[in-house]
């Protein structure tokens, strides 16, 4: 049984992509996704309560002010390293919001290829996403 | 034409449905900072509405997106990105979008960092 789902980041295009197709909820705890210079972003959207998807730092980041921002209490993780982490709060209506995961090269783990071997990112989901989030990857052009 | 004023996208995380606003009666225009921007569409109404994006160069193709008629956004907004941007760039420095009609159609220009 597998213990983590990757997704594979929608490309966004000129014809238009109907965002709300490419947002689902996780089917897994930790979700993976390789990253593309730059050029990516994600949805979280919660239907009830709040949802945090964590994002595990796995190298220094030179620029520590802007590790700490989205990492809640910033307390380093088992590496030393502060998480991001990304958190949406619905009161009763379905809420979205989109981030961009600043400084993506240091939560890029090279433990975690994909099928061509490139190093994904790591996205860890707490129980409220897997039970009232949703998410969605998207690719600029 | 109303001027639209991107929205940059960070870690902190944006409500981009809340930073939507009413489309322009006589379309909008948004100013280009960089080539990683793409407008988010949401059309409310009955009746399906066609979005035009000019293209500036000569025999450029326009960008033409169809908003359908689903009345459950914002399930059915669209997102359009740019492959080439400065295509659509006029002599101003904007980049132009018209409607075929605006009642009940929200836009709003995002920017990654």
């Amino acid at each position: 049984m597998a213990t983590n789902q990757t997704i594979v980041p929608t490309p966004m295009v000129a014809t238009g992509v109907a965002q709300e197709s490419f947002i689902a909820q996780p089917t897994q705890a930790t979700v993976l996704y390789t990253p593309s210079a730059n050029k990516d972003f994600i949805v979280i959207g919660s239907s009830s309560g709040t949802v945090n998807v964590t994002v595990q730092a796995v190298s220094p980041c030179n620029m520590p002010l802007a590790c700490y921002q989205g990492s809640g209490a910033g307390k380093p993780n088992d590496h030393g390293l502060h998480n991001f982490i990304m958190t949406v709060t619905s009161t009763g209506t379905y809420v979205e919001k989109t981030f961009v995961i600043p400084y993506i090269d240091h939560y890029v783990d090279p433990s975690q290829l994909d099928v061509n071997g490139n190093a994904q990112v790591a996205l860890a989901c707490d129980a409220g996403m897997t039970t009232n989030g949703k998410i969605g990857i998207f690719e600029m052009p | 034409m109303a001027t639209l004023t991107p929205t940059l996208l960070s870690g902190a995380g944006i409500n981009e449905s809340s930073t939507m606003v009413q489309a322009g009666s006589c379309g909008d225009k948004f100013k280009v900072t960089g080539n990683r921007c793409f407008i988010r569409l949401s059309n409310a109404a009955a009746n399906s509405r066609t979005v035009t994006i000019p293209n500036q160069q000569p025999l450029g193709v326009d960008i033409t997106v169809l908003l359908d008629t689903l009345l459950n956004a914002p399930a059915n907004d669209k997102m359009i990105a740019f492959p080439s941007i400065d295509a659509f760039v006029d002599t101003d420095g904007y980049v132009n979008i018209n409607y075929s009609a605006v009642t009940s159609v929200t836009v709003g220009v995002f920017q990654l960092p």
